[in-house]
């Protein structure tokens, strides 16, 4: 054997071990990544350690299989010298007397006992040597990996994913992509918009909005790009179906009745859009005529009937609706009710109803209330119909015993129109006493005469009042007195006729000013009640005083909970949506929005303040301003007290 | 403290003075049984005045229609928001008569439906103790209105506290006699009065 041949087999010993030695730190590395991964994934899906950690805790584990690997490899780095895999297979073979070291060792090159060497090392097989160590130090770290690699590919997806991976999918993406490996499918999402059909609003297409608003009932369906699967949208505690479509998803929902918030979750990724329902408010009505409550003397003639209604979006239909209670006390008093002039509005924001119906309809005897009111409904066929309601006329029918002490009016007229009448004709005449120096006498006294005229027809019309008030007997006269108010307002009337007939328009002025004034209280007048006031009884509290007898077993009272206000809460979400500002926008502007759906149900100011807030968030503008605005819109209003604070003792 | 007074709300549809000693009896009640400083003689003031808004407690009862104007509507929702007690009691006692149903629907129309008050309510428990709640009136028993024993009595809450409290019950009958006759009785009817006061003012 020539000294090559030695220096050949360290060679090839030596590459072997360099294998296994590598092999063995891969080894071991690879098991140690695994184990310490799935440790983290466990962690991390049961304790939520938070997102800083969610980040580092992955390098951690390869930073220690590494360091493993490392270790390992430094341990076996005899392998990448000759001089040491010499020196390991004369370990291993001590009969060498280290013939094999001198061989290979170049200073030994010339010496003569290199024949008697060679033959020593010839003997020397290195093949045992190297499956020995293969089976101490590769054999193992393989069986730790085998193990660990099991135990990982046994463990839930959830550990193995842990939280950054939570929603991990095992599908791909149509795109053949791993959903995985995807960015977000609800970063870009369009929202259809469509009211209820009887609003007759138009649809709208919205694109990435932050708050969808409509009535009450209206449509909604958020879609977006990508698959379905994964995919989870609630509106508010409720979970929706989301459903694939062809190219995409879709969830839809109709306008709850108060505003909560819209979520999607796709993986690890979030997105709130707030809610904003507007109700359908029922119909206003309102009853013009008869303009008060009223007690005839008998029920002849008719009754004059006229409502006004408005809707926000439509009225289906309107009537009035009348009670006819009879009976003075305790259990006689009974009651019909009927409707009239019901009518088809046919989905009109506005209309009104208009009747006259004689007294005689009604069937009314002595003592008889006859309550009228004017009922609309609004066309709403998803939550209503909304009802409105007028507020209630009564007309009384007096009993002939009452004649004696009972005021007796009829049914009043409508004072407004004539009030607006006068009130036109007082700004007429005030406009001619400024323009009397600039003409000329002819035309001056032609436009006070006209004047006058108008104030007569106007002086005329509360003469049928007070006639109509006055009522006649059967020999012509007046039955009863009219209102002293009215008496009043007519002799103003005739005062301020006289002197725009005489064309002094500043000297009509002030009696007309009067009249006015009177119409006006007049029109405004409290209504008196049917039945007088309750005689006063007056308790001796000082003789009754704890002389009660009955047994009082009274509980303890327990002290209210402390009200927490809502605009409490929105302070303190306020102050922390605004410490997150600085570390996770994404969580802070997740809960602005919920303030806002909070805020949208019990301080629509704070509402709209969030809202600009958000927006302003969410395009990355400055958002001083608006935070500022929110903040003091959600605090109220300053509250002052009547002193001087402490700071100003100087003062 | 001011002393507590007892008001009877005015309405404009109905008959709201059809219980006239009722207000003297209840005051008699709460100065037999309490020391709470009451004023002797109660009061009556519209719903449509915010006047009312400055009481804590208010009785409203009638036998006809109630029809409440924009101005009554509004004040009520006020008061029962702002804490106060009221109180209405149809004075017809009839399940479906007209008091009952625009009653109903007046109170529906501005705060929603009514709720049961159960048995175990404080109301019932505040200071006299109604183990069966609310006591029966003798207008249930002799035949007339419905003839029916009304067993519970209806409110609106005002979070977990009762802000308006409704009653078939008929104490405006019931209760509707001036306070010297209690000497006749041999329970006195107007017990529920006190626990109605004492919660308005305490609870």
């Amino acid at each position: 054997m020539s000294s090559n041949e030695a220096v050949g087999k360290v060679r090839r010993t030596q590459v072997s071990l360099a294998s296994v030695v590598v092999a063995t730190a891969l080894a071991w590395g690879a098991a140690v990544w695994l184990s310490i991964r799935l440790l983290i994934g466990f962690a991390q899906w049961n304790f939520d350690p938070g997102p800083v950690a969610d980040g580092l805790l992955p390098h951690v584990a390869l930073a220690v299989a590494l360091a493993t690997a490392g270790v390992l490899l430094w341990r076996g780095r005899f392998a990448w010298r000759r001089e040491r895999t010499a020196l390991w297979i004369e370990e291993r073979a001590p009969e060498l007397r280290y013939a094999l070291v001198t061989l290979v060792d170049p200073s030994c090159a010339s010496m003569p006992e290199r024949a008697q060497l060679e033959s020593m090392v010839a003997r020397i097989r290195t093949g045992p040597f190297l499956r020995r160590a293969l089976a101490h130090s590769l054999v193992p770290a393989v069986i730790a990996l085998a193990v660990s690699g099991a135990v990982f590919a046994a463990a839930p997806s959830e550990w193995r994913g842990g939280l950054q991976d939570r929603h991990r999918l095992s599908s791909v993406d149509p795109d053949g992509k791993p959903l995985a490996e995807m960015p977000s499918r609800i970063g870009s999402v369009t929202a259809r918009v469509t009211p209820p059909a009887y609003t007759k609003l138009p649809s709208q297409k919205l694109t990435d909005p932050l708050k969808i608003s409509g009535v009450v009932g209206t449509r909604v369906a958020v879609s977006g790009r990508g698959s379905v699967e994964g995919i989870t949208a609630t509106l508010g505690e409720k979970g929706l179906d989301v459903r694939g479509r062809a190219e995409g998803w879709a969830a839809q929902f109709s306008l709850p009745e108060k505003a909560v918030a819209f979520t999607l979750v796709d993986r690890q990724y979030k997105r709130v859009i707030v809610i904003d329902p507007q109700p359908d408010l029922p119909p206003d009505v309102r009853l013009v005529q008869p303009g008060m409550d009223a007690t005839l003397r008998a029920p002849t003639g008719s009754l004059r009937l006229e409502a006004r209604i408005t809707d926000d979006f439509g009225i289906a239909r309107a009537r009035i609706e009348y009670i006819v209670s009879s009976g003075e006390g305790e259990g006689n008093i009974t009651s019909r009710t009927g409707e009239l002039g019901a009518r088809l509005l046919h989905g009109d924001k506005a209309g009104h109803l208009s009747l006259t119906v004689p007294y005689s309809h009604f069937k009314l005897q002595e003592g008889d209330v006859l309550s009228v009111s004017a009922v609309a409904y609004d066309a709403n066929d998803i939550t209503g119909p909304g009802k409105g309601r007028s507020e209630t006329r009564n007309i009384r029918i007096a009993r002939a015993s009452e004649y004696d002490t009972l005021a007796i009016t009829p049914a009043p007229p409508a004072f407004d129109k004539t009030a607006m009448s006068l009130r036109m004709l007082i700004i007429a005449a005030e406009k001619l006493v400024r323009e009397r120096p600039r003409l000329k006498r002819e035309a001056f006294v032609d436009r006070s005469l006209k004047l006058g005229h108008q104030a007569e027809g106007i002086r005329q019309k509360l003469q049928a009042i007070i006639d109509e008030q006055r009522g006649t007997d059967a020999g012509g006269a007046a039955a009863f007195a009219a209102d002293p108010k009215l008496m009043d307002a007519m002799n103003n009337m005739w005062d301020g006729v006289r002197a725009l007939n005489v064309a002094e328009p500043g000297e009509a002025l002030p009696p007309l000013r009067r009249a006015y004034r009177i119409l006006r209280e007049l029109s405004n007048a409290a209504k008196y009640y049917l039945r007088g006031t309750t005689p006063p009884v007056i308790v001796n509290v000082e003789r009754v005083r704890l002389t009660g007898e009955e047994p009082v077993q009274a509980t303890a009272r327990k002290p209210r909970t402390e009200a927490d206000t809502s605009r409490d809460k929105l302070m303190a979400d306020y102050g922390r949506a605004v410490e997150l500002l600085r570390t996770d926008r994404g969580r802070a502007l997740e809960l602005f929005m919920t303030m806002q759906v909070t805020a949208l149900r019990e301080s629509p100011a704070s509402a709209e303040a969030l809202g600009r807030a958000i927006a302003a968030i969410h395009a990355g503008d400055d958002m001083k301003a608006s935070l500022l605005e929110s903040r003091r819109a959600i605090e109220g209003a300053s509250r002052t007290v009547n002193a001087l604070p402490a700071w100003s003792n100087s003062w | 403290m001011s002393a507590f007074s007892f008001v009877t709300a005015m309405y404009e549809s109905g008959d709201w003075e059809s219980a006239p000693s009722l207000p003297a009896a209840v005051i008699d009640a709460v100065a037999r049984y309490t020391d709470l400083p009451v004023v002797p003689s109660g009061l009556s003031i519209p719903l449509g005045s915010e006047e009312i808004l400055e009481h804590p407690f208010a009785w409203l009862t009638g036998h006809l229609p109630v029809r409440f104007t924009d101005a009554e509507r509004r004040n009520l929702r006020k008061f029962v928001e702002r804490g106060g007690f009221f109180v209405i009691d149809d004075h017809n006692h009839d399940i479906d008569g007209i008091f009952h149903k625009t009653a109903a629907e007046e109170i529906t129309r501005t705060f929603g439906e009514l709720k049961r008050v159960p048995y175990d309510h404080e109301i019932y428990r505040c200071f006299f103790d109604f183990p069966d709640g609310p006591p029966t009136t003798s207008h249930e028993l002799n035949g007339w209105g419905d003839q029916l024993v009304h067993e519970h009595l209806l409110a609106v809450m005002n979070g977990d506290r009762i802000g308006l409290l409704y009653s078939n019950k008929d104490y405006s009958s019931e209760w509707n006699f001036h306070p010297d006759s209690k000497k006749f009785m041999a329970v006195d009817p107007t017990r529920f009065g006190v626990n109605l006061v004492v919660y308005a003012l305490t609870r």
